[in-house]
């Protein structure tokens, strides 16, 4: 759908563009053929105007001759002639008294049979003859005929009254004047063209009746008008609508290739005279200047349009541009909206996640719970060494998965952004001790040479996080622990190194080992996610794959480095440089863990849902002197809190995911429950399987004193519940 | 359904388009496939058909075209000599290739101007005179045929007769019937002519008032005909004519029965010098010296003084090419190269036996024999009188002649008015007459002959009651076309004037001689120039093998067994008359042949229209090797 919009919203502008492009072509090839077409209009015009004016000089020249024959007939109409060479003499006097030398003519009479009188005898019947019997007393056409030696413009009249000759009174009927057709040149051509114009004199059917030029004849046709149909038109004619116009106006021009050449004809009628006129120019000839204009302006006006398309084009992109400036913006709006959208739906999936990991977490340790439990209850039932030894595997098993779990969410949480940093004032001698005294549980029946070299730092208090700190310092000792053989070392080094203002300090921890040790290969993913090097027997070192990830994550977390340096076979370096604000602050006196308190006869209340899990609670709980009343759910250990006297409990355990009522309501319903003084005094410990620290701290903000996590730690419990009970007094 | 119907109809086209075929296939065998060959390549030779408007073109004329175009198929034909004869063709959708006519009209041939060939632009038409080949130009300026050389007609004296009986030899009208009379009373016929025959009495009807025709008035009346603006003799003009036959018919002596005369008697009569003078033509000057040694002039028609005098010219012929076919330049080049072939200077000493025409083109040269010294002057002055020439014109002048000749018609003025009447009637011999059912090619192929000859043979043969027949085949003119035919139309499938039919007893020897003979014979009317020009049998069969430069007899069989050379036989041989068949005659030995008999034509409407009967038909006649 977008990818449609945005096709539209290219295609639009792309299609305008080519449209006009296309339009400009088009225009541009248009304009041209109309100018052409102007041109050759203007150009025809003009040949037409000549040509009117040829034909004009040459109707007006040919007349005067119509005047001399008219004063031939007068002079010899119905004479007699005794004899031929009267006749003849006759002739020659004519011709000298009408000077038709000077005119290049020749007088002619012409016998009722045809022959043909000149000034020198009779040259038998004249082949044109025929051309005076359509009816008229006037004739006038071209002759060329084998009789009389030349080529002749005829006027040929008949007498008025017939000449008569001899005894036979032979009968002349016309008189006729032959013009020597060279001698018209000056009527029918022009300089105009440069002499390129060749005249062609058409009988009325279109063939040629005389040719005049200076080069040869183009057509080359006796019959013209044929060869003109035939003959290629510049400009679409036909020799139809050329012959329709000529019929039509006396005048025609056509524009035609002959033999590669453009030509001009213009075709005019001598009406009077049976006649066409024709001149044929070639195309170059005619018209020059205004071709060139034409050419001129053709040209200007194609360079303007084209720069104009140029400039169309260039709009074109630029209005491209913009709209693809504003689709950008759009776009990034459109991202952003996606990125919050993407954001809003990590977020709800990271809600979605943490709510998974909790209910996991939950859902896993509750049956952790019953396990760890149960297992712990059938150890201390002194069983047959069998059975010990199958529950103390189930036991170290269910560890396992419990430090499976916890480190896979640990790792979750931190990329979760659940476990942050939160510096404050530590006792830095005190990290460490804390440190050895975890790790001498470690080496408690391990056979290693433990070697510690502990620097007194400058600044007792620093600004960090010590749980971190204990965490990665914890796991790598572990490892180093659980990764050499009985009989290696273990060093563990702290030296304290100031920061580049003189308000912190860097912490350096360097643990090293003679274990095992890793490949090259390995150590460069050593502090991926669930990397572990494959040694073949991989039960041998147990392991989630998880604990230098979270390791590497919890410095990171800090600001601070880890390297490590790692032979196989040699042994293992770890470095880790942690930097540390400074502070005047002491920190907080932490309490002992555990305690040792007696719990004998106290009376606990515990509200647990899970049977087993009760169970389990309330043996381990028994075992040690406890009394404890269940409660099944949320709003049972209230209402067994209420209905109870004052004081009746010491303490309440409480669970969290109840049916009915959840601890936190249940804990807020006693809280707040009016006359019973103890009600917000008695110390209310969660016992939940929800282990995470916004678990503690809800739990906390829901009223409650302590968190304990299941699967159940009886030490945890025992410490947990004596610390609670101190803080109040003993009823 | 839309798709199916589709095909249904596709289906259906198909059949009908095969049924077409089929059809045309069968129409084609009815009218003896006459359409198909005009432009095939036969073994790789282009075909050309070539009407002959007379058998004068078989005796050297066709040869040349054969030798000159070794690469072309020719087909002769003898035409009949008429424009309306290429009506017929066309009609059938089957015209020639070229054609040639002499009797000729622009305005009988402005029928043809859609179907031929507009030869205006050609370099052909440039070597013409232009006076000349304005009179072949239409209003817009086509031209579609062209002439050959004139042929000279006029008066034929026998000079010698004349010294003999001391009678001045005539120079006008005055002395041609002072002639005449001298040599009547001298018991000789002053002038005589073959009155039977159309063109005849046209010309000798012109010929007697040229002066008259070539006025101004006469030349305007026959430029009105001849366009078409009238439709009647002027009496202006025509009344004169008629009045100077009659005083013609009168002082020369016509009577009833020279309006019976055959070609031939004139001709007899001169040569046995019974007759001072006839009308002719220059070949005939060549053919009939007199009697034998005499000296023959060719003189003019004569008018009242020597300056009316006047030759009546024609051209031998006018040649004209179809259209078909010429959009393919090839042809178009070939056909014109054959065409002016036909009438460049070799080819127009082939029909003028090089001295008793005149030329109308530029680039010809024709010398003049002595016997015609008359006629160059007439030359110098052109005072050649072409012929009016239309159909109706030979027709109806004979009419009227003979009419005049047998004192049907007593006046000039009736002479005028019959001849405007018939003028304005219909013209006869068009209304349909006959069926013919099964049409026949005249193509030849060696394996069956010329079939279209070959059913008219043996429909003379039947008719005839002749045991033999053996004609030329190119006799027959077309295809002989299924379907209705008018009188005028049977006529054109084999009527030629220079057919003639000559019965005799020959003996099976004779006939031998006879087939061989003609076989080897050249420059002659009746000579065999290709496979078109031979000659077709009825009753026996040739067997012929055709050699490089001819054709040779092997042997003659009837019925598949040889020829009885011992046998007679009543033979009855079709053909040219004057050159052929007395060479043929003599080189058998025979004499005595009665030439009184039918023409092709005849025995066809006697079969066809009179008996309402079929063709006979067709048989294989000849085995060509």
């Amino acid at each position: 759908m977008q990818e449609k919009k945005q096709t539209t919203t290219y295609l639009l502008p792309v299609a305008l563009a080519v449209i006009l492009v296309v339009s400009l072509v088009l225009g541009v090839f248009f304009m041209r053929n109309s100018l052409m077409q102007l041109t050759v209009k203007e150009r025809s015009s003009q040949l037409e105007e000549m040509v009117t004016q040829i034909q004009a000089n040459l109707t007006s020249g040919l007349q005067t001759h119509w005047n001399l024959v008219e004063g031939l007939n007068n002079a010899v109409q119905g004479q007699h002639f005794e004899t031929e060479q009267a006749l003849c003499e006759n002739i020659v006097l004519l011709e000298k008294v009408f000077c038709t030398d000077l005119y290049g003519s020749r007088v002619m009479l012409l016998d009722a049979q045809g022959t043909a009188y000149l000034r020198d005898g009779p040259v038998g019947i004249w082949n044109d003859v025929s051309h005076l019997v359509d009816g008229g007393r006037e004739h006038t056409f071209v002759s060329e005929t084998d009789n009389i030696d030349g080529c002749f413009l005829v006027f040929a009249r008949e007498l008025d009254a017939p000449v008569t000759m001899g005894e036979d009174h032979v009968r002349f009927t016309h008189v006729v004047l032959l013009k020597d057709i060279r001698t018209v040149k000056q009527y029918y051509t022009t300089k105009t063209y440069g002499g390129s114009a060749a005249t062609y004199f058409l009988k009325s059917n279109g063939t040629l009746a005389y040719f005049d030029a200076e080069a040869d004849d183009a057509i080359g046709a006796r019959n013209v008008f044929k060869a003109l149909e035939e003959v290629e038109y510049v400009q679409g004619r036909s020799f139809d609508e050329v012959k329709e116009q000529l019929d039509r106006d006396g005048i025609a021009t056509a524009d035609i290739r002959l033999n590669q050449t453009e030509y001009f004809y213009c075709l005019t009628s001598l009406e009077d005279y049976n006649m066409l006129l024709m001149l044929l120019i070639p195309a170059d000839s005619v018209a020059v200047s205004t071709m060139n204009m034409m050419d001129s302006t053709i040209r200007t006006e194609t360079i303007f349009i084209s720069m104009m398309a140029l400039l169309m084009l260039l709009a074109a992109i630029s209005f491209i541009r913009v709209q693809r400036s504003s689709r950008m913006i759009r776009l990034e709006q459109e991202t952003n909206r996606e990125l919050n959208r993407l954001r809003t739906e990590a977020e709800t999936a990271n809600a979605a996640k943490s709510a998974f990991l909790n209910n996991m977490s939950h859902d896993i340790r509750t049956p952790m719970n019953a396990i760890i439990g149960f297992t712990n209850i059938a150890l201390k039932q002194d069983p047959k060494p069998e059975i010990r030894n199958c529950l103390e595997k189930i036991s170290d098993s269910s560890d396992h998965l419990l430090a499976l779990i916890n480190d896979v969410l640990d790792i979750s949480r931190i990329e979760s952004g659940k476990i942050r940093y939160e510096p404050a004032p530590v006792d830095l001698a005190e990290v460490s001790d804390s440190v050895l005294t975890i790790v001498y549980g470690y080496l408690s029946n391990r056979n290693l040479t433990f070697r510690t070299e502990v620097e007194q730092p400058q600044s007792r208090y620093v600004l960090t996080d010590a749980v971190r700190v204990r965490e990665v310092l914890v796991n790598i000792l572990g490892n180093a622990v659980k990764f050499t053989n009985d009989g290696g070392t273990v060093s563990y080094a702290v030296s304290y190194h100031p920061g580049e203002d003189g308000r912190t300090i860097v912490a350096r921890y360097k643990i090293s080992d003679t274990g095992i040790g890793m490949s090259e290969e390995f150590v460069g993913h050593i502090f991926e996610e669930f990397s572990q090097e494959e040694r073949g027997a991989r039960t041998q070192y147990k392991g989630t794959g998880l604990g230098m990830a979270i390791t590497k994550k919890c410095v990171d977390l800090m600001g601070g480095t880890i390297s490590v340096e790692s032979r196989k076979g040699v042994g293992s370096t770890f470095t880790v440089e942690l930097p540390m604000q400074i502070t005047e602050t002491p920190a907080e006196k932490k309490e002992s863990a555990a305690g040792t308190m007696d719990l004998t006869g106290l009376n606990i209340l515990m509200a647990e849902d899970n049977d087993l899990n009760a169970e389990i609670a309330m043996v381990q709980l028994e075992e040690l002197g406890m009394k404890i009343t269940r409660a099944a759910d949320g709003e049972e250990v209230v209402r067994l809190f209420a209905e109870h006297p004052q004081g009746t409990f010491d303490l309440i355990l409480m669970d969290v995911m109840m049916p009915k009522m959840n601890g936190y309501e249940a804990t807020k319903a006693i809280r707040g429950l009016q006359n019973r003084p103890d009600a917000a005094a008695i110390p209310i410990i969660a016992m939940t399987a929800n282990a995470f620290a916004e678990d503690v701290q809800a739990s906390l903000d829901a009223g409650m004193n302590g968190h304990l996590s299941k699967p159940i730690v009886m030490e945890e419990v025992v410490s947990t519940i004596s610390r609670n009970l101190r803080a109040i007094p003993l009823s | 359904m839309k798709k199916r119907t589709c095909l249904f109809l596709s289906f259906l086209m198909a059949a009908a388009a095969l049924a077409g075929c089929a059809g045309q296939s069968a129409g084609s065998a009815a009218a003896g496939e006459s359409s198909a060959p005009q432009t095939e390549k036969t073994d790789q030779k282009e075909k050309v058909v070539v009407a002959c408007w007379g058998n004068q073109m078989l005796d050297s004329y066709t040869q040349y075209l054969c030798d000159l175009f070794p690469q072309v198929e020719f087909e002769f034909v003898l035409a009949t000599n008429s424009t309306d004869y290429y009506r017929f063709r066309q009609d059938h959708d089957d015209m020639p290739d070229i054609l040639t006519v002499r009797r000729f009209a622009l305005k009988d041939a402005v029928l043809l101007k859609e179907y031929l060939y507009d030869l205006s632009n050609t370099e052909l038409a440039n070597t013409y005179y232009g006076s000349y080949l304005d009179s072949y130009t239409y209003d817009d300026g086509t031209v579609n045929w062209l002439p050959t050389c004139a042929e000279v007609d006029g008066i034929i004296i026998n000079k010698t007769l004349f010294d003999e009986y001391n009678v001045p030899v005539p120079t006008d009208y005055a002395s041609f019937v002072a002639a005449c009379e001298a040599f009547e009373a001298a018991g000789i016929r002053g002038f005589v002519s073959d009155f039977s025959a159309d063109y005849t009495c046209m010309e000798v009807l012109q010929g007697a008032s040229i002066p008259m025709l070539q006025s101004i008035e006469g030349r305007r009346w026959r430029q009105q005909y001849e366009s078409g603006a009238t439709q009647e003799l002027s009496e202006e003009v025509w009344l004169p004519v008629f009045e100077n036959f009659f005083d013609f018919a009168d002082k020369v002596g016509l009577g009833a029965e020279d309006a019976t005369y055959p070609n031939r008697t004139p001709k007899e009569m001169f040569t046995a010098g019974t007759a001072a003078m006839f009308r002719g033509t220059g070949a005939d000057v060549i053919s009939f010296p007199g009697r034998g040694q005499d000296e023959v002039l060719l003189l003019p028609y004569f008018g009242q003084s020597e300056q009316d005098n006047w030759y009546l010219t024609y051209p031998t012929f006018q040649i004209a090419a179809s259209n078909k076919g010429m959009d393919d330049p090839e042809r178009e080049a070939l056909i014109l190269d054959i065409m002016t072939a036909m009438v460049n200077q070799q080819g127009q000493d082939h029909i003028s036996y090089g001295k008793n025409m005149v030329p109308y083109k530029k680039d010809v040269t024709l010398e003049l024999m002595p016997e015609m010294d008359n006629l160059k002057p007439y030359v110098e002055q052109n005072k050649l009188y072409i012929r009016l020439a239309s159909n109706e014109m030979f027709r109806i002048s004979k009419d009227v002649v003979q009419m005049i000749l047998n004192g049907e018609v007593t006046t000039p003025e009736q002479a005028l008015a019959v001849f405007n009447q018939e003028l304005a009637g219909e013209e006869p011999g068009t209304e349909i007459v006959a069926r013919i059912d099964t049409g026949y090619s005249n193509d030849f192929t060696p394996e069956h002959g010329n079939q279209a000859a070959s059913a008219v043979a043996n429909t003379i043969r039947a008719l005839s009651g002749a045991d033999l027949v053996f004609m030329q085949s190119c006799y027959v003119a077309s295809d002989i076309y299924a379907g209705e035919y008018s009188q005028k139309d049977l006529g054109y499938l084999a009527k030629n004037d220079g057919g003639w039919p000559g019965l005799m007893e020959l003996t099976g020897d004779q006939i031998y001689t006879l087939v061989e003979t003609t076989l080897s014979m050249t420059g002659n009317r009746g000579a065999v120039c290709n496979d078109s020009t031979l000659y077709v049998s009825s009753g026996f069969e040739m067997d012929i093998t055709k050699t490089g430069d001819g054709y040779t007899l092997n042997a003659l069989t009837m019925d598949g067994k040889e020829l009885d050379r011992n046998k007679t036989y009543s033979f009855l041989i079709y053909g040219e008359r004057d050159w052929y068949m007395s060479e043929v005659m003599e080189e058998m030995g025979v004499s005595e042949v009665d030439s009184t008999g039918p023409k092709a034509e005849d025995y066809l409407t006697q079969r066809l229209v009179e008996q309402g009967g079929q063709l006979e038909p067709p048989t294989d006649y000849m085995i060509l090797r």
